[in-house]
């Protein structure tokens, strides 16, 4: 066994290559008992979405861009995006959207965690979801009738192979005078100032419950559905993955690559329900946070983008990559947005309340927009 | 020692190197956290009885350096875009956070800029052969990772040593 490192001969090229290595050695205690628990999660519940730190209950990302993700980002192959955007779903309910586009994936934006206090652990996120036996089911535990599609691409089945929700939860974020101030001085920020009442005051976030239907071709599984989707988010590209995958080669513990195969080379479909999520406050109004959050360090296009959105507290914005194509579209006279966003196409839209998404593996947008018109 | 035993004591004997290894690649704790862990789950679920068998350590490189290899191809076509973005906010950032650094975090972070960057011009398996070593890997558990001779190992480092080390240079020399 060979466990302290033995460096390359070359001096000069070990001191460059010592640069990359980690500042501290990492905490395998805390490293296995996640390994623990992403296992026996794993093994006990459907796994849909393509966050696992959300979805273990680990998530150390934005509470808010947690949300936004799951409410939009159900897709399999979103471009994986830190959103600062998506924090700013204040005050607020959806009825309409808009594409931000974010250009600099290399600017980290600042996190909601550098503001105040996070929610307690424990009381974070649980966006698990848990398999239902049918549609009815489904139903009652989201509250409203779940739609189905009626026009799905050829080969898939009429009825969807995987019915699962997520139940609804709020959790509360204070925001912290003390804490603000010391970040915004750490990024040389002095100038910019804090609403007064700032200190102490709350966001809550109101998640609602979910339903995700997925339409998979046949004899595929959802771990083969995990792992392409695990592999087009590491790789960027789900061509690369998927040629990588049919070579067999050289990955050892690869999954079924015929089945992955099936999936990435025939249609798949999910779709995901949701009542609106919402946010509310206490102690600072909608206008002074949002101020506030613009006047932070973040790029100047982002700023720009943001500030030009009119209804701020019904337009929920949907982090776009550079090459995106999002546009707004009407489905069924219901306001949304389409395209491809990513590797992938979705479509979103909103109608009496309940905001529907719908994204697929090799579908083309005129399709899918045709399959979200048949949601009904 | 029962399985799941032999399994944790495999996790905790392989995990840092990993984990080190992958930190390499991609200079993002979460990122390689995340890759580690979805490597030892897949090892996990399609993995062998017995943990302790030597064979498994190669099974375990083979799919690290696979890892590192799809990261290393993701940051190859991020790496354009997000350095001109990176070029064009420099003097701005130097500006504004220079006197508020003085750990010198900016300065560390162009330095691993420059270092991936000549990574970057060096063929994958150069780069990671380079990589794997630095992380700890033996010779024997190099040659293993990337499908080549043990005895031509050490040749092939020297090789990627220079090469490395000529690109290195160059990007310092750049102003």
């Amino acid at each position: 066994m060979n466990v302290t490192p033995s460096p390359v001969e070359d001096a000069r090229v070990k001191h460059a290559l010592d640069l990359l290595a980690p500042e501290s050695p990492p905490d395998v205690d805390g490293a296995w008992l996640r390994q623990q628990r992403i296992a026996s999660m794993r093994s006990r519940s459907v796994r849909l979405l393509r966050l696992p730190r959300i979805l273990d209950g680990s998530a150390r990302m934005p509470l808010a861009a947690a949300a936004a993700s799951v409410l939009l980002g159900l897709s399999l192959f979103l471009t994986p995006v830190r959103s600062f955007a998506a924090q700013f779903l204040s005050f607020f309910r959806v009825q309409d959207f808009t594409p931000i586009t974010i250009n600099s994936l290399s600017e980290p934006l600042p996190d909601l965690s550098k503001f105040g206090d996070p929610p307690q652990q424990g009381r974070s996120l649980n966006l698990r979801p848990t398999q239902m036996a049918s549609l009815s089911e489904a139903s009652s535990a989201v509250g409203f009738t779940v739609q189905t599609p009626n026009q799905l691409p050829a080969g898939l089945g009429a009825q969807p192979s995987v019915i699962a929700t997520t139940t609804g939860q709020t959790v509360a974020f204070t925001f912290r005078a003390d804490k603000t101030r010391a970040y915004l001085d750490s990024v040389g920020r002095r100038d910019i100032q804090l609403p007064p009442q700032y200190d102490g005051a709350t966001l809550q976030l109101h998640l609602e419950p979910a339903v995700e239907l997925a339409y998979l071709p046949p004899g595929t599984s959802l771990q083969d559905l995990q792992a392409a989707a695990a592999q087009a988010r590491r790789s960027g590209a789900p061509a690369q993955a998927l040629s990588d995958l049919a070579k067999g080669a050289p990955s050892a513990p690869a999954t079924d690559s015929r089945a992955v195969n099936a999936l990435l080379n025939s249609a798949s479909v999910l779709v995901v329900e949701t009542h609106s999520p919402s946010v509310d406050a206490t102690g600072v109004s909608p206008d002074d946070l949002r101020g506030f959050l613009l006047s932070l360090p973040i790029p100047a296009d982002l700023k720009a983008q943001l500030q030009a959105i009119g209804d701020w507290r019904h337009t929920l914005p949907i982090p776009a990559g550079p090459d995106s194509q999002l546009h707004k579209v009407s489905v069924n006279g219901a306001p949304g947005l389409a395209g491809k966003n990513g590797p992938a196409v979705m479509v979103v839209w909103v109608n009496n309340g309940i905001v529907y998404g719908v994204t697929g593996t090799k579908l083309d947008e005129k399709s899918l927009l045709a399959l979200a018109s048949s949601v009904r | 020692m029962a399985s799941a035993d032999l399994f944790e004591d495999f996790f905790r004997t392989h995990y840092g190197r990993v984990f080190g290894l992958l930190y390499r690649v991609t200079g993002d704790e979460r990122e390689a956290e995340d890759l580690s862990q979805e490597l030892f789950l897949q090892l996990a679920r399609r993995g062998p009885a017995d943990w302790s068998s030597p064979t498994v350590d190669g099974w375990l490189w083979k799919a690290a350096t696979h890892a590192a290899l799809n990261a290393l191809r993701g940051a190859r076509r991020r790496s354009a875009r997000e350095e001109r973005a990176f070029r064009q906010d420099l003097p701005l950032r130097l500006l504004s956070e220079r006197d508020d650094d003085p750990a010198g975090t900016l300065e560390r972070q162009e330095r691993r800029e420059t270092v991936w960057r000549a990574l970057r011009q060096l063929k994958p398996r150069e780069s990671l052969l380079l990589l794997a070593r630095h992380s700890g890997l033996s010779y024997a558990e190099v040659a293993q990772a990337l499908s080549i001779n043990p005895a031509s190992v050490g040749t092939l480092l020297a090789r990627a040593e220079r090469r490395f080390k000529d690109v290195y240079q160059d990007q310092e020399d750049q102003p």
